[in-house]
């Protein structure tokens, strides 16, 4: 039926009763896809400059948070196999 | 059930029971029901992957009440940044209960206020299970401060609440962003079995 449709690809199921949770799941995958921040940001306009440069500016910062926490991860490398093991 | 199944085939072997947030997006992706656009990359997917939701759920065979979940009534809150209102409807639009901020008596500013919020909420699901409402669906419209608290706190009044449907961007316009926001709800599905979480 019409009215179910919109349920579909929207829906968090609260287990338990526990609401809490199941409005954090919510939250989490709203974070993730972006929508919170989508909405948020909309609702006061932004400047089609702006949004061009904020977005340039985002591809940037992931880039470099990438790769830093790349090399930090290399770095912090705690347990691993001995490279020289038997010399 | 009963549901018309335009977009019939449930693929419940290829689907596992538990259903993630992977599923979640594929979901969202590949179903354009009117009004809904197709999103990012899942939308390509084959037409042939689609889902009859009530389906799903009789396969589940959970029920609220003895009401499949289509019939369970739903609790629509729209949290705007001045105000919070809660209307309990049931599955077909029969109205149950409807408050505000407003006519619990709160004023101007207070009005937007979680403590508000929380008031409504439990003046409506005392309302609502008055008339004998037990589990609700609860549609959360808006981010404002009423959000989370009304969506808890009618539980305080006397429901158990059974889902939460999501629809933050109450006026994004529907074609805006990459998430493809319908203009009046946007939501995302997650339809997790008793034994499964979200990670």
């Amino acid at each position: 039926m019409a009215n179910h449709l919109r349920f579909v690809g929207r829906t968090v199921m609260v287990q338990n009763g526990n609401v809490e949770a199941a409005y954090g799941v919510l939250n989490r995958i709203l974070a993730q896809d972006g929508v919170a921040d989508a909405v948020r940001r909309s609702r006061y306009y932004e400047k089609p400059s702006r949004a061009r440069r904020r977005r340039a500016f985002e591809a940037c910062r992931r880039v470099y948070c990438a790769e830093m926490a790349r090399r930090i991860a290399f770095l912090a490398r705690s347990s691993r196999q001995d490279p020289w093991l038997g010399c | 059930g009963g549901a018309e199944r335009d977009r019939a085939e449930v693929r419940a072997e290829a689907r596992p029971r538990r259903e993630g947030a992977a599923i979640c997006r594929l979901l969202r992706g590949f179903i354009a029901f009117g009004g809904f656009s197709a999103e990012g990359g899942e939308g390509a997917t084959s037409l042939n992957q689609k889902l009859s939701f009530s389906s799903i759920l009789q396969r589940n065979s959970m029920r609220w009440d003895g009401k499949v979940y289509e019939e369970v009534p739903i609790a629509h809150i729209k949290a705007t940044y001045n105000n919070t209102h809660i209307q309990v409807v049931s599955f077909d639009n029969q109205p149950f209960s409807r408050t505000s901020c407003g006519t619990e008596g709160f004023q101007n500013a207070k009005k937007g206020t979680a403590i508000a919020a929380q008031t409504a909420a439990m003046a409506a699901a005392v309302k609502a299970r008055g008339k004998g409402v037990l589990h609700v669906r609860v549609m959360v419209k808006g981010l404002g401060p009423g959000r989370k608290v009304g969506a808890d706190d009618g539980r305080f009044g006397g429901h158990l609440h059974h889902r939460q449907q999501p629809s933050p961007p109450q006026r994004l316009p529907p074609t805006e962003s990459q998430e493809s926001v319908r203009g009046s709800a946007r939501d995302t599905q997650l339809s997790t079995s008793v034994h499964q979480g979200l990670s």
